[in-house]
């Protein structure tokens, strides 16, 4: 007996080694490949830089890259902190009140089809070259996913929840913070980590069409002079940015489900 | 008993009236306070024309925006045909070799965390400054939630199916026709039409980047000369591409749906 639960450990850890390894062997294969062909065909280094080139410019520009990680990741934290507080007001309210729902949802739905991105160039011309500008279109950008997933994760508290929240007397506030909200925080949480990286593509956007600093001003610079391994190593940064943000966002919900009592 | 009915028809009818007439009141609202707001001079034209402006350049320039709107729709098109192919073939061998799944997969999601609008200037070096460049940023951006979406459903069929399947000696490819296929379908739908939103992204931000025609070319150009009303009028113009593509897209998930629920009840 204790011989065959040790095999099935055995076998299920040579599997979950397995799963780990077939992935990582796929990436450096892939790696390795792509190395090996540029470096024996002398490919074009600002077509397809090596990744060892890659490497070598993220260690020749740290100070260059480290230093407009800031710009970029503050300004889309910024937005997504706005977008975040706002649609949740605005949800908060079209849960409370009838009529500003039926008056501002289905228009909200509708806006949504057109394409958010297009209006990037009409942000920099409202608001400036500044950091204004693309701090405005990544809240633009990302308040949408907010407002859409909370209302409806607040719309779908349990009915008879609610029923029993006010045959106990419950005041609204309570039943918000109590049940509804509970009850909603997976739909924010889904919902927020859309957001985020609805922020990031905002701000890089924004970047993009003007910009004096930041990540994705560096992209560009970058495709201006031909350096593609310095283009590739700021898609590396923006990727860790984007990483850490996910993940703080993680643990967050998390904290936040341990807080509220569903975990 | 019928005056009840009667009653409860009549309060129906007062409800549904006023969820459609609040939403276009509060639209009409807004329209007019913003005519009253450029009227009154709060907020300069140049920064926010009045609604007025904005009908009138799209009347004055139908036909050249109607050209360049074509442009986009056409690269768009392309690009979504391409990326929906090779996402779904790419699914496909996901679900039918556990070898390639397990290979490919994890990848896949880790390929999803690169911000890829950040990719747009290289696929621009890669294939110039023509359609080409457009369309294959389109496509890269569209695969990735194409092949993640629609190989969760393909995977995700329920197991008892498939045991059934097994117990009757179905196979492979019959059962992924039969069985899976029918099963992912809400799930590669939702896929697809996440994939088509960021096909219009991948290609707006390449004409944003670099482009001689197309909506979002003349978007860039327009706010950079300071013609509000222009880009404004040109939005409008994406949103039709928008919904024309979208439109397409909801007939052939009606049909997808009406040919495989008879497969499965055969």
């Amino acid at each position: 007996m204790t011989s065959i639960v040790a095999t099935q450990t055995k076998s299920s850890s040579l599997a979950s080694v397995r799963d780990a390894l077939l992935p990582a062997l796929l990436f450096f294969s892939i790696l390795g490949i792509w190395e090996f062909l540029t470096w024996y065909t002398d490919y074009p280094k600002s077509i397809l830089p090596r990744p060892s080139a890659i490497a070598l410019a993220i260690i020749n520009n740290w100070s260059l890259l480290t230093s407009n990680i800031l710009p970029t990741a503050s300004v889309a934290l910024g937005g997504f902190v706005i977008a975040s507080i706002v649609g949740l007001g605005l949800s908060l309210l079209m849960t409370y009140s009838k009529w500003t729902k039926e008056a501002l949802y289905p228009n909200i739905v509708g806006f949504q089809i057109v394409p958010k991105i297009a209006w990037a160039p009409l942000f920099v011309l409202w608001l400036g070259i500044e950091f204004q500008s693309r701090l405005g279109f990544a809240v633009f950008i990302s308040i949408f996913p907010i407002i859409i997933s909370m209302t409806a994760g607040l719309k779908n508290t349990d009915p008879t929840l609610i029923r029993l929240c006010d045959s106990l007397t419950a005041s609204k506030l309570q039943t918000l913070f109590l049940v509804r909200f509970p009850f909603a925080l997976p739909y924010l949480i889904s919902a927020m980590k859309m957001s985020i990286t609805l922020a990031m593509i905002g701000v890089i956007v924004g970047e993009f069409i003007t910009s004096q600093q930041g990540l994705g001003f560096l992209i560009l610079v970058a495709f201006g002079k031909l350096e593609t391994d310095l283009m590739l190593a700021s898609v590396l940064f923006l990727c860790f940015v984007g990483l850490f943000f996910y993940s703080l966002i993680a643990y967050a919900s998390y904290r936040l489900e341990v807080w509220f009592g569903n975990k | 008993m019928l005056e009840a009915i009667l009653d409860k028809i009549r309060a129906r009818g007062i409800t549904s009236a006023r969820e459609v007439l609040l939403p276009i009141s509060f639209f009409v609202f807004v329209i007019i306070m913003w005519q009253y707001a450029v009227d009154q001079k709060y907020v300069p034209t140049v920064i926010l024309p009045p609604p007025g402006d904005v009908v009138a350049v799209l009347q004055a320039n139908r036909d050249f925006m109607a050209g360049h709107a074509m442009s986009t729709l056409y690269e768009c098109f392309i690009a979504f045909i391409c990326a929906c192919t090779l996402g779904l073939s790419i699914s496909c061998v996901i679900t039918l070799s556990y070898f390639a799944r397990r290979a490919i997969y994890p990848n896949l999601v880790i390929f999803q965390l690169i911000p890829a609008i950040a990719l747009a200037p290289l696929f621009i070096l890669w294939f110039g400054i023509g359609t080409e460049a457009r369309v294959a940023y389109g496509i890269c951006l569209a695969i990735f939630p194409i092949v993640v979406s629609s190989s969760t459903g393909l995977l995700n069929t329920g197991s008892n199916y498939l045991r059934l399947c097994q117990s009757l000696t179905a196979g492979r490819w019959q059962t992924f026709l039969r069985v899976r296929l029918p099963f992912a379908l809400p799930l590669i739908f939702t896929g697809l039409r996440i994939g088509l939103t960021l096909t219009i992204i991948g290609v707006v931000v390449g004409e944003f980047v670099t482009a001689q025609q197309g909506i979002g070319y003349l978007i860039s150009f327009a706010a950079s000369g300071l013609e509000t009303a222009i880009a404004l009028a040109a939005i409008v113009f994406l949103l039709f591409v928008g919904l024309i593509l979208f439109a397409a897209l909801v007939c052939v998930e009606f049909f997808a749906f009406k040919i495989f629920s008879g497969v499965s009840a055969e």
